[in-house]
């Protein structure tokens, strides 16, 4: 039973990030796209700008794999 | 609820923001407006092959021998149009059904030509510069200018295969029956306006509610002109009835038909900022000066929501106002009026 509720409370802390992520990445992608249309130049910002939002997921996996290496 | 919102491309508003936020610093500003006023209708033309005007202007230096206004006025027309156009194509899902409904300003302006056009029964050879961004194609409205009669005109239209050409159809009908030009003008609005709401009834969004707004306040427009008429004693009471236009946003037929005064008529609303800009209150400035608020209104929307639709609102209008600020230009160019009488024409947004 404990197990089953780590691997629970594991999944939620990728899970939950994981939307909020995409959730951000789609809105920050299609204003990226627009925006490089237009002006080429602003790429690089755009591509740090997507990326910022993937650091949530990232720190969602490290609590999961912290909570199975630490109680399973 | 998650798939209709995949298949209205809610993301589309920010891609299509975006790509239309980077041409706002296109447009021209107060200072622009100021230093071309003072030029002649050479040095504009040269400030245009400059500009996002050249391309549109060397085709009509090259293809037709016009006169200098002309060229102007045409290479102003058909930039408008393409940037409107283009503006059009980038939207997908809501905001593309959304923005045809902004634009079909452009099929009822080119309605009214035509119906004004054979109501007078004027006799032109050439066409009038017809604003080819709404959904009808300019060649549709050309065919229909060059048609003998109204009647040829009407059975066009209810064959072209587009809602929107039917509510034309029917005007022209009233308007061979003897109907007067304003009632028949007021069947192609009511005609086009039901259909445009039949698109809005797709979408339940705050965006769509922005743009039923906008559609409220230019039948708030049409039926504060009809009330100035009754008022300057052009119409009767009872003939305004017969021309006002339900569903406006702020002004209801009760109280139009109330309101024998402006600030009657227009205070505790939006309008009633006319009221402060205007001190005399006459009702003859009241209707260029509630459209008027009626742009400015529609170009501040852009910095409302950058992922909602007042941006492409915003960019709409202010392309129209530069166009009509140019043309506003190069007309008191030509009449020679000084800088400051120019500048009083024109709609420069804050």
């Amino acid at each position: 039973m404990e197990k089953a509720i780590i691997a629970l409370a594991a999944a939620l802390a990728v899970g939950i990030p994981a939307i909020a992520t995409a959730y951000a990445q789609a809105r920050i992608g299609s204003v990226g796209a627009g925006t490089i249309a237009e002006k080429p130049e602003t790429a690089g910002i755009i591509i740090i700008l997507e990326a910022i939002p993937e650091t949530m997921v990232i720190l969602g996996f490290v609590v999961a794999v912290m909570l199975i290496l630490q109680f399973a | 609820m998650y798939f209709k919102d995949l298949t209205d491309f809610p993301e589309n508003y920010g891609y299509l923001n975006a790509r239309l936020r980077a041409h706002f610093s296109d447009f021209l500003g107060r200072e622009d407006y100021r230093r071309l006023a003072g030029k002649s209708l050479e040095g504009i033309e040269v400030f245009l092959l400059e500009t996002r005007y050249g391309k549109s202007f060397r085709k009509g230096l090259v293809e037709q021998p016009l006169s200098a206004h002309r060229r102007i006025e045409m290479a102003l027309g058909e930039t408008a149009a393409d940037s409107l156009s283009h503006a059009r194509k980038m939207a997908m899902g809501e905001p593309e059904d959304l923005l045809m409904v902004i634009l079909s300003s452009a099929d009822l302006h080119n309605g009214r030509l035509l119906l004004r056009f054979f109501f007078t029964g004027a006799i032109y050879d050439g066409n009038p510069l017809w604003h080819g961004y709404g959904t009808l194609p300019v060649s549709f409205f050309r065919k229909l200018w060059s048609s003998h009669s109204i009647s040829h005109v009407i059975d066009r239209c209810l064959a072209f295969p587009h809602p929107l050409s039917r509510p034309l159809g029917k005007a022209c009908s009233e308007l061979r029956k003897g109907v007067a030009l304003p009632a028949s003008e007021r069947v192609l609005l009511t005609g086009i306006l039901a259909y445009l709401n039949v698109i809005l009834d797709r979408h339940r969004s705050k965006d769509s509610g922005i743009v039923r707004d906008f559609l409220g306040r230019s039948i708030d427009i049409w039926n504060m002109n009809t009330w100035s008429r009754v008022i300057s004693g052009s119409i009767s009471k009872e003939k305004a009835a017969g021309l006002y236009i339900e569903k406006g946003s702020y002004l209801s037929i009760e109280k139009l038909n109330a309101s024998a005064y402006p600030n009657q008529l227009l205070r505790s609303t939006p309008w009633e900022e006319i009221l402060a800009r205007s001190p005399s209150r006459s009702v003859a400035m009241i209707v260029s000066r509630a459209t008027k608020l009626f742009w400015l209104w529609q170009i501040s929307l852009r910095r409302r929501d950058p992922l909602g639709i007042g941006v492409a609102i915003g960019y709409c209008a202010h392309q129209l106002v530069e166009w009509q600020n140019l043309n506003a230009l190069v007309v008191g160019i030509d009449m020679g009026l000084g800088v400051d009488s120019i500048m009083d024409k024109m709609i420069i947004p804050g």
